[in-house]
């Protein structure tokens, strides 16, 4: 085909060439070739040439060219008169011809019109009649040599300028000369004179072959096929199939209208419609006697033959073929090479009108696709049959969440059966509006809240991974009590676990669920490689981004079954407290065991929790900076705490001080604060209590400039100033406690408590919060709220017990003091508000 | 009545896909059944399939497009889902004169399809967006 680019270019230039030569033409040739050449003088050379032709048919001096549709001869003058011959052709295949476009066709065609005689066409006028038939032009290899000429490819020639000179419209070649083919001028003359004599002999020949001439013709390329292929398979095929058809054709028709019906094999169509489909006929018929109604498809050549037509009878000789298709309404009938129509002697004019009027069907559309992958029906269909497996089958389950997810199609409402291992179990509560149906819609919540009743619901969540590394928050009701929750995370958690009859939720993204996602994160790399998507058993060898999206899914306890342990399953690494601290926190999340040696409520209505908690790395000796010795856990409302737990939580004494796991707290800013996300557990393992520190050795740090807000303290001091509007007492109930007291008309000493209705001797309770000077330096000012028992011992010391004396007070050294420190200012001066706090 | 040769040969694809799948192979009256249907380009793209002259390009977005060799030398891209050839013939015999149904590209692409004979090639996306915007088409 790359030969395609020269013959173009000649082609181009082909009206400014002299073609054609004749002996007579030689020396003019020879000295002008750039010259053009009116079609007049082609015309006479022609004439000429056709007349020396017939009279000379060996030609001995002179040199004859003659120019057919592919054949060009190039001569020169000489003693030996050697004769070029270039054989030269155009593209044999249809679909390679691209650069050819209608365009040089036409300017091809009106050259051969120019120089097609009167003599010219009369010579060739039995090629004509036969061209008019011709449909697939028969072309002749490029490669085939002067010598290989055979009868055939020369009746080719002709048969080819015949359908050139005729109007038909094809997007083949047909002429190209070439005068100038350096490479074959070495031809002598008398190997011209054979393939001349072979040219004028052969058409008698063909006259006999044309009418028989099938389709296939155009399968007689020189092509070399792949050995074994299937091309080369078709091929003999079709040259079988050719012949077969060819001799069929022979064969006497007298038969035919006669006893065809009565043959078996032979389909008898009487023709309702004729329609044009993408060049082949297709015609509805009626399939006779009785056999209902069949579409039969005709190629072009057996329809140009046929020419049928409605109402025509057709016979169709075995071998054909009938496909049923699904969406047709007609079996389809096909291979109807060997038809034959049965002709009236009063529809024979008829035929030809109405093929005239024939329907031509739209073109296939580009939309479309002839061959439909069938992956996805596949896909469905295997879906839809590993649904119905039983429950915890799951030989036949999915091992993709997102091929399950795929799998229930566009309404997300079930899918599963899915191979899952579940990382993480957590418990958190949603905040749920009564009456509402669409609890989770903000702006919809915010309306009602006002009126709505608020339910505070626990649930129960699943982080879920699949082989190929996918995540899905799996979302159901909580168990009720604190036995089942455990026993619950102690079946699932890590297990290889079996997910069916789930909903979709929604999806999930990184930024709109980052807390889940720096769960996710944690998770990440996996244990174990990932499993390629659509590779089967190949892991993923190179590095991986975590997912960025995830689905949360809904279901019920049932829902999921637990099977085996599983290799991808990633423990939390529990750690130090002085390791987290030091970490440069590459993971957002933690894990940790710790004391807990003070509480605090905070926020609104008291519901977050501030944990202030230490373990032995942070109690240890050794000091390094910007480490503290206690850390603060700020325990959002958000997380389900259990009851266990926040009973230690709520007492917390010097004899007991609660161990705790911590599972999956997220570190930001040095803060450490328990999510929904997260999971709090009392650490009840009694060897662990051995590294505790002791009670009363906790260690907190030593006040100092540096000493952040929310944090705790020992502080030493001495008095400087005294906040008198702070400094108050009130008589308490000494049984309970409450400040609620009556005092008894007669005695003032004797007071009733409204609580509980004794009438005791009241406890006297104090206030004070003193400004203290700290040793280091005196240019902060320390402001403490002192306890009961420090302000006792303060005012002891001065001894006046029940009330005190500013002079007395000040100057007194307090402390060493635990306190909690509230508030630190540095704007202008250092300011530091604490509380003396009971540890 | 027009529908029923884009069926039949649908069917036949099917019918090819499955039998391929099953056997490796082709009987005869599979691909006589192909040579009537899509006439006389069957041969050529059968000649392409077994130069394995159809190469499947993906890139990782997902995109897919499919690569013929022409017998020229030059490459013609088809699409996935859009019966479509950029080649002269396709525009001509198809498209304009409505006498075919394919070209010997895409049927090509068909048949490799059917068999799964594809070359498979992965591509960037850029050169996706370069393939899919007809840049790299002379590239072999």
């Amino acid at each position: 085909m790359n030969a395609m680019a020269p013959f173009l270019k000649r082609k181009k230039k082909l009206r400014d060439m002299k073609c054609v030569l004749f002996p007579e033409d030689v020396t003019e040739t020879f000295c002008k070739r750039r010259i053009p050449e009116t079609p007049k003088a082609t015309k006479s050379s022609w004439e000429r040439c056709g007349d020396s032709f017939l009279d000379t048919p060996g030609m001995e001096k002179h040199i004859a060219g003659r120019q057919t549709g592919r054949l060009a001869q190039t001569s020169t003058s000489g003693g030996e008169d050697p004769v070029h011959i270039a054989w030269t052709s155009s593209e044999d295949e249809q679909s390679d011809s691209e650069q050819q476009l209608p365009l040089s066709h036409v300017v091809t065609k009106s050259i051969l019109r120019s120089r097609s005689t009167p003599r010219a066409s009369s010579r060739y006028s039995r090629f004509l009649s036969t061209g008019a038939d011709t449909d697939e032009l028969p072309t002749i290899d490029s490669e085939s040599e002067h010598e290989d000429i055979s009868t055939e490819q020369i009746s080719l020639v002709s048969a080819e300028i015949s359908d050139c000179s005729s109007d038909s419209d094809h997007n083949t070649s047909k002429l190209d000369s070439s005068a100038q083919e350096q490479s074959q001028q070495n031809r002598s003359i008398s190997e011209w004179v054979r393939s001349a004599q072979a040219l004028l002999q052969t058409p008698q020949k063909q006259t006999d072959k044309n009418p028989s001439k099938t389709p296939e013709d155009s399968g007689k390329k020189k092509r070399k096929f792949e050995s074994q292929g299937l091309a080369e398979r078709l091929n003999r095929l079709q040259c079988r199939q050719r012949s077969a058809i060819s001799f069929w054709r022979h064969q006497p028709v007298a038969g035919f209208a006669t006893g065809t019906e009565e043959r078996p094999g032979v389909l008898v169509l009487h023709v309702h419609k004729v329609q044009e489909v993408c060049g082949m006929r297709a015609a509805l018929c009626h399939r006779h006697p009785d056999r209902g109604m069949s579409v039969a498809l005709f190629s072009k050549e057996t329809a140009n033959q046929l020419a049928p037509s409605t109402g025509d009878t057709i016979h169709v000789h075995p071998p054909w073929q009938s496909l049923t298709v699904d969406g047709e309404n007609y079996p389809i009938i096909l291979n109807t090479h060997f038809s034959q129509k049965v002709v009236g002697d009063e529809k024979q004019d008829n035929s030809v009108k109405l093929l005239c009027l024939k329907e031509k069907a739209k073109p296939y559309p580009l939309t479309r696709c002839l061959w439909k992958s069938e992956e996805n029906s596949t896909q469905a269909s295997a879906s839809n049959k590993q649904y119905t497996q039983t429950h915890g089958d799951a030989g036949s389950a999915f091992e993709s969440l997102m091929e399950a997810l795929e799998a229930c199609g566009t309404s997300a409402t079930v899918c599963g059966p899915v191979e899952v291992v579940v990382q993480r179990i957590y418990f958190y509560s949603v905040t749920q509006m009564l009456h509402t149906s669409l609890p989770r819609h903000p702006t919809l919540s915010k309306c009602r809240s006002g009126r709505a009743q608020q339910q505070h619901v626990g649930r129960c969540c699943l982080l879920v991974q699949d082989v190929y590394g996918m995540f899905s928050e799996v979302e159901m009701q909580c168990a009720s009590s604190e036995e089942e929750q455990n026993d619950f995370t102690k079946q699932m958690l890590g297990k290889t676990c079996l997910l069916q009859g789930l909903k979709v939720i929604r999806r999930l993204t990184r930024e709109r669920c980052s807390q889940l996602f720096s769960l996710i994160d944690s998770l990440w790399p996996p244990a174990v490689p990932l499993q390629v998507p659509g590779e089967g058993s190949c892991c993923q060898t190179v590095k991986v981004a975590a997912p960025r999206f995830c689905y949360r899914l809904a279901g019920q306890r049932d829902s999921v079954s637990p099977k085996c342990s599983s290799p991808l399953y990633r423990p939390p690494l529990i750690q130090t407290l002085r390791e987290i601290l030091q970490d440069e926190h590459v993971n957002q999340r933690c894990s940790f065991k710790c004391t807990l040696i003070y509480t605090r409520k905070q926020g609104k209505e008291e519901k977050d929790l501030l944990l202030f908690v230490t373990d032995a790395s942070l109690q240890d000796e050794q000091r390094s900076e910007g480490v503290r010795r206690t850390l603060p856990v700020y325990v959002n409302s958000t997380s389900l705490l259990q009851p266990s737990v926040l009973q230690a939580i709520a007492a917390p004494s010097p004899q007991f001080r609660p161990r705790f796991i911590f599972t999956d707290a997220v570190i930001e800013q040095g803060k450490i604060i328990i999510t929904g996300e997260s999971v709090v557990q009392l650490d009840l393992d009694p060897l662990q209590h051995q590294d505790i520190p002791s009670p009363q050795s906790v260690v907190l740090d030593q006040l100092s400039a540096e000493s952040p807000s929310c944090s705790l303290c020992t502080v030493t001091g001495v008095v400087m100033d005294i906040d008198e509007n702070s400094a108050y007492s009130w008589p308490t109930c000494s049984q309970c406690g409450g400040d609620c007291l009556e005092a008894s008309e007669d005695n003032p000493d004797v007071y009733s408590c409204v609580a509980c209705g004794l009438v005791d001797k009241p406890c006297k309770k104090m206030q004070l919060e003193v400004f203290l000077s700290c040793p280091p330096s005196s240019h902060w000012t320390v402001k403490i709220k002192l306890q009961q028992k420090s302000i006792m011992s303060l005012l002891n010391s001065t001894g006046h017990a029940e009330g005190y004396e500013a002079e007395a007070v000040l100057g007194k050294s307090v402390g060493p003091l635990n306190a909690f420190i509230h508030v630190v200012a540095r704007s202008s001066a250092l300011w530091m508000a604490l509380e003396e706090i009971i540890l | 009545m027009a529908t029923c040769l884009p069926a039949v040969a649908e069917q036949l694809l099917k019918d090819l896909h499955k039998t391929y799948l099953e056997k490796s192979q082709i009987p005869d009256e599979l691909l006589i059944a192909l040579r009537f249907i899509f006439g006389s380009c069957t041969l050529q793209a059968l000649d392409l399939v077994d130069q394995r002259a159809v190469t499947r390009v993906s890139s990782p977005s997902g995109r897919v497009v499919f690569q013929v060799l022409g017998g020229s030398g030059r490459v013609y891209t088809c699409y996935t889902s859009c019966h479509y050839c950029p080649c002269p013939a396709f525009s001509f015999s198809v498209l304009r004169r409505n006498e075919s149904l394919v070209c010997k590209h895409i049927l090509a692409v068909y048949l490799c399809q059917a068999m799964g004979l594809c070359q498979q090639e992965q591509v960037s996306d850029q050169h996706m967006t370069l393939i899919l915007s007809g840049r790299t088409e002379l590239d072999p």
